[in-house]
């Protein structure tokens, strides 16, 4: 039998991304709905602080920043396998990508599990 | 790589390039809000530069950014994991017409909290509404 490669064919990209934007999209509107309520005249450090410092909360943003990422990067993975045709080339920018995706979700999960109620 | 101009095509590509500016916006958000973990002064600082009125448009086009990419996203999902296909122009269009509703509830308070129009009343720590 012929090698058929490895992978899904795109197949699994595809139905996550569907899977994690409709997950993202009420993630998002709690969010946003949230930080509205939160809102003074710009979001003031103690009502946010207040706010992270819950056990649930923090589940929520870090949810939020996963899901968020990989949605952000099989998105972006989807755009470089349209435009750059060479596997070496793509899948060096791809690596650079995905480099940046995880500073940013270390970045997010330090900020999410340091904030703590002032004492 | 190009195709002949048409609604579906549009859409798509409208689709694409909110999804990469969100993608920008992503790197800098998790930047700005890194500061929490900073302290008090280091946040406040940068959320009163945040609150010029220079980055109410920023915010007012990331809003309208961010409403496109999810309605055309949930027609996506309607025709690929459900029957919508045989009526995606209208679903596209109507998915449209709530995220144009939804943007000017969302400026028109965005705005109003720029401008210091409006009051909330919220008092600090009442967030815990959940």
């Amino acid at each position: 039998m012929r090698d058929r490669g490895v992978g899904s064919g795109g197949a699994v990209g595809w139905f996550f991304q569907r899977l994690t934007g409709i997950v993202l999209a009420p993630i998002l509107l709690v969010h946003l709905f949230t930080m509205h309520r939160v809102h003074e005249h710009g979001l003031a450090f103690e009502s946010v602080t207040e706010l992270l410092s819950k056990p649930y909360w923090k589940v929520l943003e870090l949810t939020f920043l996963v899901l968020a990422l990989y949605h952000a990067l099989n998105g972006i993975y989807a755009l470089l396998q349209d435009y750059v045709k060479r596997p070496g080339v793509r899948m060096t920018l791809f690596s650079l990508v995905v480099l940046v995706g995880l500073v940013l979700l270390v970045f997010g999960m330090v900020t999410v599990f340091m904030v703590a109620k002032p004492a | 790589m190009m195709y002949r101009w048409h609604a579906g095509y549009v859409a798509w590509l409208l689709n694409r390039l909110t999804g990469v500016l969100i993608s920008f916006y992503l790197v800098l958000h998790i930047w700005v809000m890194h500061h929490l973990a900073q302290g008090e002064e280091q946040y406040t600082k940068v959320m009163e530069f945040l609150s010029s009125k220079l980055f109410m448009f920023f915010e007012l086009a990331l809003m309208g950014v961010v409403l496109y990419h999810v309605m055309n996203g949930i027609r996506i999902v309607l025709v690929d994991l459900g029957n919508a296909v045989r009526h995606q122009k209208m679903v596209f269009w109507v998915l449209m017409g709530i995220g144009i509703v939804l943007y000017v509830i969302c400026a028109w308070d965005l705005a109003g909290a720029f401008l210091g129009l409006t009051g909330h009343e919220v008092a600090e720590g009442q967030a815990a509404l959940m």
